[in-house]
């Protein structure tokens, strides 16, 4: 019984070893653990994060006009007990992994194969697109009488630096539900 | 100095305690934003299950799927893992109701990992780990070797998270700079405007913490194997690290989840040391 832990836990130990490298075969062996037993460990590296990633919005109301761009999810200010209860955390995390995932996906290597003309088209039926989209539609408060709405993914610099804001991506208007 | 000689189940109870105020916290967390779940929140089930194969999925599983992850089948797994991790802590050491109270803790710690391709994070992943390596280890029908691996399991995986967050730092360029810790805590996600302008002034201070970080996580793996008591100088190292980002990301998870580990990695050090 010991012996056969032992090998169940050595084998568990090699593939999250295997599974911090960024290869394809690894990436292949992830798709299979949906449960996430393999861990990556690589916090804030290689690329640190020195940028926040804003939603902005924008809405179309039924006479045809249109709303200024704002900030849609404004990212919450850590507050004196962030550091013991953080809940509005998640929220944020979920934007930050469909970004990125969304930036992986628009990477030329994840567009090979994929005809230039319909790569747009691709993405908006991708998870992380929706993900966002839902995040606009549901999340955010519209303009009374909004019946489309269209975002972007904006990256803005560190609070010290004075670049200007990234655009990341521009979606289509989508249609607001009831 | 003789190291303190320490009880293996002792050490496996100091684990569990921690561990279960990790878990008890995450997922008292989740609840509080329990309006996300729903089908008109971030995390919609609806819209995540396209990352888990949507559609694809024959009818029956995407029916089971929907019961569980909707926000009233979220909620209660929320509320049955808070209740299952919580007996764990409470119930007497290597019984049968403890087993089964981390086996159900442990299930639902999958399931929600299963669920929420988006929103989790690293310390969510050392739960998940701690949790099933208890599970595999702490039966009544378990031997005190498999509690010893299960002890050495966790502390191998606290060990592979430092050098490969070492590691991928120190062949970053923007780590490598000095510059990196400055950029972090200098956003609105993981920093703040005043701890961002602090690192600005004093930008040998930035520089410092960013190398203190990386010197840290790379030299864990040797610095564990010191001799007592200069093992436990690592040891406080990282709690002091894992304070601070806590403090100053606003990541207080990562907190008590790396601190669940430390009792299996401080007896498998002195283990190791011992037989040297």
């Amino acid at each position: 019984m010991d012996v056969a832990l032992a090998c169940i836990f050595g084998a568990w130990l090699a593939l999250s070893v295997i599974g911090q490298f960024q290869a394809p075969k690894t990436d292949a062996l992830r798709r299979y653990d949906v449960l996430q037993l393999l861990p990556i460990w690589t916090f804030f590296a290689p690329n640190p994060g020195s940028s926040d990633y804003h939603v902005i919005v924008r809405d179309r109301c039924g006479d045809g006009t249109l709303t200024e761009w704002r900030d849609a999810m404004p990212i919450p200010a850590q507050t004196v007990t962030s550091w013991l209860w953080n809940p509005k955390k998640r929220q944020q995390k979920v934007l930050v992994d469909a970004v990125s995932s969304l930036a992986e996906l628009c990477a030329p290597s994840s567009q090979r194969g994929i005809p230039p003309e319909r790569r747009g088209r691709v993405l908006l039926i991708t998870s992380p697109y929706l993900v966002v989209l839902n995040m606009v539609v549901h999340c955010v408060e519209h303009a009374p009488g909004a019946a489309t709405s269209q975002f972007a993914l904006v990256e803005r610099s560190s609070f010290g630096q004075a670049a200007n804001p990234t655009v990341l991506l521009l979606s289509p208007f989508h249609r607001l539900g009831p | 100095m003789e190291p303190p000689a320490l009880d293996l189940v002792e050490v496996t109870r100091v684990v569990i305690w921690i561990h279960v105020v990790s878990v008890v916290v995450a997922t008292l967390e989740y609840l509080r934003v329990s309006a996300d779940f729903g089908e008109r929140g971030a995390f919609a089930w609806s819209v995540f299950r396209t990352a888990r194969g949507g559609s694809r999925l024959p009818p029956a599983l995407r029916r089971i799927q929907a019961a569980l992850f909707r926000r009233t089948g979220s909620v209660v797994l929320l509320a049955v893992q808070v209740a299952a991790v919580l007996a764990a802590a409470l119930l007497p050491m290597r019984t049968m109701g403890q087993w089964l109270a981390l086996l159900v803790s442990s299930t639902c710690l999958g399931l929600l990992a299963f669920r929420q391709r988006y929103g989790e994070d690293g310390a969510d992943q050392m739960n998940l780990i701690v949790s099933v390596a208890l599970v595999l280890t702490v039966g009544p029908f378990q031997s005190d070797t498999a509690l010893r691996i299960g002890l050495a399991f966790i502390a191998a995986q606290l060990v592979l998270s430092y050098a490969s967050a070492g590691i991928a730092k120190v062949v970053s360029p923007v780590w490598r700079s000095g510059r990196a810790v400055g950029l972090v805590v200098d956003t609105a996600t993981y920093g703040s405007r005043q701890a961002g302008a602090v690192l600005r002034r004093w930008p040998g201070l930035g520089y410092l913490l960013t190398w203190a970080v990386i010197v840290f996580e790379v030299s864990f793996v040797a610095m564990v194997f010191l001799p007592w008591p200069w093992v436990m100088v690592p040891l406080a190292v990282g709690a002091t690290f894992h304070a601070s980002i806590a403090l100053v990301m606003g990541l207080n998870n990562f907190l008590p989840a790396f601190l669940s580990t430390y009792p299996a990695m401080l007896y498998s050090s002195l283990l190791v040391t011992s037989q040297l």
